[in-house]
Formats: structure tokens, C-alpha cells, sequence
């Protein structure tokens, strides 16, 4: 909700260069904004194993840092930066679109000095990140025992047959 | 040698104008829209950003059309006088040219379908349905510029207007004009006529698989595409020019008279913009024939 203010008229992130794209692969950065459900998570996953390297990851507001108001849901995650590797987080509930600027800034000149780096963290401790991820995106699973479709779940079963 | 080094000139030229107006034409967006903008050397900075990143290809038709995409609109540009420069004379460049354009689009048109992305073969089979759209109109305007002149030759059309401003085809054809300029937004692909592109539907359409380098390519395809079409334009309707700075400014005054269209009007769907193309630019367009040729 933050993001509309920082590109139009008020904020203007275009001076800086920074732009929204429609997909992942004419993207460097991606933000999470707000709380991730599980869902979420799955969709997050896909989007930024999409990106071409070099990518960056920027987690915007508390709900991505320790779950804010969301810590005890038993549907939402409580850090994003066991799941996929976080370059820059902002804090705050909601932050103010000044401090997106600010952050994407600060990504730059974090990537300037050669700092911001956590894609090549992805591909080191992969295990780390896909046991995290299959440890709460089992929850995901239908209880009723249907199989999903188009998930990596029901492939696996099949795959088994 | 000097041949080669030639075509290499033109086409160094070509793209550093282009992204130098996709620049300055971004500024002109934002400062409409009340923003201040990015600095208008920007495009020349994302275009270095995306040859340096990683791509991601699909097969090999993909690598192709891209490249067949740019040079099919570099080789249009070897045929387009630049202030009485050109790359490759020829007495009827004029149909050549018109020809040439569209193989550049088609190149476009394979890489992405051989993506095989949904969002790419929609924005393609728009982008395809609005070149049906605008080249009819287009079309019919240059032929009435060719009855008038007796000749296919862009160098002889331009300078069949020199001397003062009146003998412009601008003024002399002026329903000419209008209907020339509303394919040329088309041609440009900017709104009301991006329906292709439309990031919040199709997701960007035809560049929705393109990354890095092809991405990149798209770019340069976009910046030697506005190069093109402005300066057929202007040697159509505005005289050419003496010299190359001259051209570059009256290339860069039609540039303007788009974006600012473009800055201000909203999408038409794909078979609005079909309808509106087929009726209003080409009703223009014969009645100015039936003038001229009455």
C-alpha cells in the first residue's frame, strides 16, 4: 500500500532510477511487502527462483522481520529471511514510503560496495532453505487427502505410483 | 572498408538517438504527470544494466528473432536519407523501407511465441492486429504522396519541399498529416495504442520472458523503431533538413507531439483501437487522396 504513493506523483521513485516491472524476469529487486501467509509463500518461491541473476530481496515492514502483529498466527510465517535469502529489511508497521526510497538507496549503494550479495547464499545453503520451506509448506497440503493440483506435492505422489 | 564502416556509423547513430529520446520522452512523461522525473540519460544506463545481468533463453528460434528483430530495423534505417546521408541509395526506397519494417516486428513476434509464454502470444497476436491496422491508413497516405511526386524516392519526396515552410507537405497535405500521424502513434505502440504492451493485463506482453540481454535488445529494437519511423515522417511531411542537426530536431518535435498524446490518454482494447484506426485515419487519408486526385 505503500508502493503506489513512492512511484506516482507525491514520492516519485523514477528519479532514482527505479521502476516497477510486470514480471520476474525483468526484475532486480523484489519487495515483500506485509505479512506472508503460506500461500504466499509458495507463490514468493516460485516468483523469485524466476529472476535472473544478480537479484535482490527487500522485506518491507515488522511482519517480515518477526512476524508483527501476525508472530502467533499458525498461518503466516514469522521471518522471511529463513525462506529466501534477505538483502535488506525495513522495519515499522506500516513503514512510510520515504523509507522505501531510503532502503532502495541504501541497496545501492550496498550493491555499489559489493555487500549485497545473499542470491549467492541462496544457491550455497539451498538444503537449509528448502528444508525450511518444506518444513511449513507441508501445511499446505489438503487434510481431506484430494490432491492438489498443479502442486510440486501432487507431482511427487504421482511420480511415486 | 569504408562501406562497412558506414552501415556500423548509422546504425551507432540510429540507437544513440533513439535512447537518447526515450530518455528525454520519460522525463517529458514525468514532468507532465507532475513528477520530476529520471535523469535523461537513464535509458542509456538501463540498457548497460541489462547486457551486464545474467538472461535466461528458451531455445535457439528465441536467440534468433531477437537478433532478427534488430536487424531488421537497422537495415530499414540503411535506407532512410538522413539529411541527404544515406547508407544504401536506391531510386524506390520508399517500398523498400515499408517492407523491411515489418520484418523486424515479425522477428519479435517468433522470439516471444517460441517463449512459449501465454501473455507473450496474446501480446503478440495484438501487436500483429494493430500493425494490420495501422499500415492501411499509412499506406494509404504514401500513395498519395507518390501520385503527387511521381516518384517512390524518399531523397526526391523530401526535397521536392525545400525552400520556405510552405512547401511542406505538412501544410500543403495537412489531412495527410493528421492521418500519418495517428498510424504513427500506432506504429510507436504508445497509448492509446499500447493495448500490446499493457503491464497491468498481459503483463507487458511480448517482453514478458525477456531478460537481461533480451530485454536489452528490446530496448535497442525500441530506440532504432522511434529512430525510423520519426525520420520517414519527417522526410515525408517536414522537408528533410540541410543538415544532420537540424533532422535530429525536427525528429525530435514529432517525437514530442507523441509522448505528449501518450502522457495524457488512456488504452484502447485491441479491437477499439482496430475500429477507431480503420475508420478515422483512413477516411482522412482518401479524402485527402480524392483531393489530390480531383
Amino acid at each position: 500500500m505503500e508502493l503506489p504513493p513512492a512511484m506516482t506523483s507525491r514520492w516519485d521513485v523514477e528519479r532514482f532510477g527505479v521502476g516497477p516491472m510486470a514480471t520476474p524476469r525483468q526484475a532486480d529487486v523484489l519487495l515483500v511487502t506485509g505479512y506472508v501467509s503460506l500461500k504466499t509463500l509458495k507463490r514468493i518461491i516460485r516468483t523469485y527462483e524466476q529472476m535472473p541473476e544478480p537479484k535482490w530481496v527487500l522485506a518491507f515492514g515488522s511482519c517480515t522481520v518477526n512476524g508483527g502483529i501476525y508472530w502467533d498466527s499458525y498461518n503466516t510465517i514469522t521471518n522471511l529471511a529463513e525462506y529466501i535469502p534477505v538483502d535488506i529489511t525495513v522495519s515499522g508497521c506500516m513503514p512510510r514510503p520515504e523509507a522505501v526510497i531510503d532502503a532502495l538507496q541504501t541497496l545501492m549503494k550496498m550493491i555499489q560496495s559489493g555487500e549485497a550479495g545473499a542470491y549467492k547464499k541462496y544457491k550455497e545453503n539451498y538444503e537449509y532453505y528448502k528444508a525450511n520451506q518444506d518444513r511449513v509448506l507441508k501445511k499446505t497440503v489438503p487434510v481431506l487427502g484430494q490432491t492438489p493440483k498443479n502442486d510440486l506435492e501432487g507431482k511427487d505422489e504421482d511420480a511415486k505410483e | 572498408m569504408m562501406a562497412v564502416l558506414r552501415v556500423f556509423l548509422f546504425g551507432i547513430f540510429a540507437i544513440f538517438i533513439g535512447l537518447l529520446f526515450m530518455g528525454i520522452g520519460r522525463k517529458v512523461i514525468a514532468r507532465i504527470q507532475l513528477r520530476y522525473g529520471p535523469p535523461f540519460y537513464q535509458a542509456f544506463l538501463d540498457v548497460g544494466k541489462l547486457f551486464a545481468r545474467k538472461s535466461i533463453t528458451h531455445n535457439f528460434v528465441m536467440d534468433l528473432g531477437m537478433v532478427m528483430a534488430l536487424g531488421g530495423l537497422l537495415a530499414t534505417m540503411l535506407f532512410v536519407p538522413i539529411a541527404g546521408h544515406v547508407a544504401v541509395k536506391t531510386s524506390t526506397n520508399l517500398i523498400v523501407i515499408m517492407y523491411l519494417m515489418a520484418i523486424g516486428y515479425l522477428g519479435m513476434a517468433m522470439a516471444v511465441a517460441a517463449s512459449g509464454n501465454p501473455n507473450a502470444t496474446i501480446g503478440v497476436s495484438r501487436a500483429l492486429t494493430m500493425m494490420l491496422g495501422y499500415e492501411v491508413p499509412f499506406f494509404t497516405v504514401i500513395l498519395g504522396l507518390i501520385i503527387v511526386n511521381g516518384t517512390s524516392s524518399l531523397e526526391l519526396i523530401s526535397q521536392s519541399q525545400a525552400g520556405s515552410i510552405l512547401n511542406w507537405n505538412m501544410i500543403k497535405f495537412p489531412l495527410a498529416f493528421i492521418a500519418a500521424e495517428i498510424a504513427l502513434q500506432a506504429m510507436m505502440g504508445e497509448k492509446p495504442f499500447d493495448a500490446m504492451i499493457a503491464p497491468a493485463e498481459i503483463a507487458s506482453g511480448p517482453m514478458v520472458e525477456l531478460s537481461g540481454k533480451y530485454l536489452g535488445l528490446a530496448f535497442l529494437t525500441h530506440a532504432v523503431s522511434i529512430f525510423v519511423e520519426t525520420a520517414i515522417i519527417v522526410n515525408l511531411f517536414m522537408g528533410g533538413a540541410s543538415n544532420i542537426f537540424t533532422f535530429v530536431l525536427k525528429q525530435f518535435e514529432i517525437y514530442l507531439i507523441t509522448i505528449f498524446i501518450e502522457a495524457v490518454f488512456p488504452r484502447f482494447k485491441i479491437e477499439q483501437a482496430v475500429k477507431f484506426l480503420w475508420t478515422v485515419p483512413i477516411g482522412i487519408a482518401v479524402l485527402q487522396l480524392l483531393l489530390i486526385l480531383l
